[in-house]
């Protein structure tokens, strides 16, 4: 039997690193460092390598003092344990160089859970009593209705040419055979990731910081935590749909980091080099180019699979 | 040393509480998370709201109507927490010293407790980091 249980540890190590290449792929870019690989010699008393530093956010979090506003009700502290949970449960269906919970339905499942650590969190947000989260809280609903059409249907496309609901039996390399799909289901993880021209929800300039405005200490922490897994777990789903080619042993680790490391590549190019969408205009350019490639790709499925 | 104390060192996020100065503190903290200086080496965040903040970076003379909301600030910030006081009105009052002055509430020490000042008018993105290092290695 496949070692799934070590899924979720898998995916919160390999999250922060990727969280960490994220940063650093995104300061250069900008022409900056981002958090040095080797500190310099007079500053060893803090650290020697900054690698670490989302975990370093994330234990730091733990360790300060939560302060729940008075106007907060109980789903504010619930919320981020249950979205926790979400993403956790998450890890078990998305494959980690091919290993994974076995089940045939395990795409309906995984799309239910991703949504539901995003409504969890909108939840939270909302809970929290202040003006900033629950305009957060709108803007992400309205990103989450106008979203979930491209990322489904850019999915189903492989659910399609292979007759199947099971993650694991479409993966390969199907950023060839269906490159419609794979665009869709890239600029739909911009948007449940929060990346630049899609980060209405959390604008820092114009809503603090949207559905997190009032969370802090350890209620923080596990959001951070929660974010590091959904990266890891967006982020292997479309390694593994699009960029996987078979493989067992190393070899197939080989291939998942790659896989994984070029999609964060991507995703952060895209991150540093565009603004952000104004609301309505990200609602109407999500209903009209990534839902007509989506549209295009379950077309080239049927044609691919049927007609051909 | 706890532990906490360790990570508390380890990634210290910074709220810039802007308390009636004139802008000037301000493009040098901006210049410092650009290019050249890049306090994000070092894991230093500059973050949007106090409630995900460690240190509090203070700007300006603190007038009398932005008293009550600095006291608010500093209350919203969760424990362990700094205050770094920076340019020479967060550090003295600067040019706006005199105790007869009706609309100053004072430095920023007469209002909450301050563990580095950075002098200056504005002070260097040197300066700054220095201060937040110092601050860093306060916890």
């Amino acid at each position: 039997m496949d070692p799934f249980w070590l899924n979720p540890i898998i995916a919160f190590f390999c999250g922060i690193f990727l969280s960490f290449f994220f940063r650093k792929v995104n300061a250069r870019i900008q022409g900056r460092r981002g958090p040095l690989i080797i500190v310099p010699q007079s500053l060893h008393d803090i650290n020697h390598s900054k690698v670490l530093q989302p975990l370093y956010d994330i234990l730091k979090l733990f360790s300060k003092k939560t302060i729940i506003p008075t106007a907060a009700r109980s789903l504010f502290i619930l919320s981020p344990v249950f979205a926790f949970l979400c993403a956790f449960t998450a890890c078990f269906f998305v494959p980690v160089a091919g290993i994974a919970y076995v089940y045939p339905f395990s795409l309906v499942i995984l799309f239910y859970l991703l949504m539901g650590e995003l409504l969890f969190e909108i939840v939270g947000g909302i809970a929290s009593g202040s003006l900033f989260s629950v305009i957060g809280g709108v803007r992400e609903v309205e990103l989450l209705l106008a979203n979930e059409l491209p990322f489904i249907l850019g999915t189903f496309a492989l659910a399609i040419s292979y007759n199947t609901l099971s993650i694991q039996e479409m993966m390969g390399f199907h950023i060839l055979t269906n490159p419609f799909a794979a665009i869709a289901l890239f600029l739909a993880i911009l948007v449940k990731l929060h990346m630049k021209p899609f980060d209405i929800s959390e604008a820092e300039s114009e809503i603090v910081s949207g559905l997190t405005t009032e969370y802090n200490g350890k209620l923080l922490g596990l959001l951070d935590a929660t974010k590091i897994i959904m990266l890891f777990v967006l982020v292997a789903l479309f390694a593994g749909l699009f960029l996987w080619v078979p493989a067992t042993g190393l070899a197939a680790w080989f291939i998942f980091l790659a896989g994984i490391g070029a999609t964060v590549l991507m995703l952060a190019i895209v991150h540093s080099l565009f603004s952000r969408f104004r609301i309505d205009q990200a609602t109407r350019w999500l209903l009209k180019v990534p839902l007509a490639l989506s549209i295009i790709a379950v077309i080239l499925a049927v044609v691919q699979r049927y007609v051909l | 040393m706890s532990l906490s104390k360790i990570f508390m060192k380890k990634s210290p996020w910074v709220y810039h509480a802007h308390a009636g100065g004139c802008n000037g503190c301000d493009l040098e903290i901006l210049a410092c998370s650009g290019p050249r200086y890049d306090i994000e080496r070092l894991g230093i965040k500059l973050v949007a709201s106090p409630r995900f903040a460690d240190i509090l970076l203070v700007t300006g003379p603190v007038p009398l109507h932005t008293k009550p909301f600095l006291e608010r600030v500093y209350a919203q910030t969760p424990d362990p927490k700094r205050v770094v006081a920076m340019g020479a009105c967060g550090c003295s009052g600067g040019v706006l010293v005199d105790d007869e002055n009706y609309s100053i509430a004072g430095p920023v020490e007469r209002i909450i407790p301050v563990t580095v000042r950075i002098p200056g008018c504005p002070p260097k993105p040197e300066a700054i980091f220095e201060g937040i290092l110092k601050a860093m290695r306060s916890f």
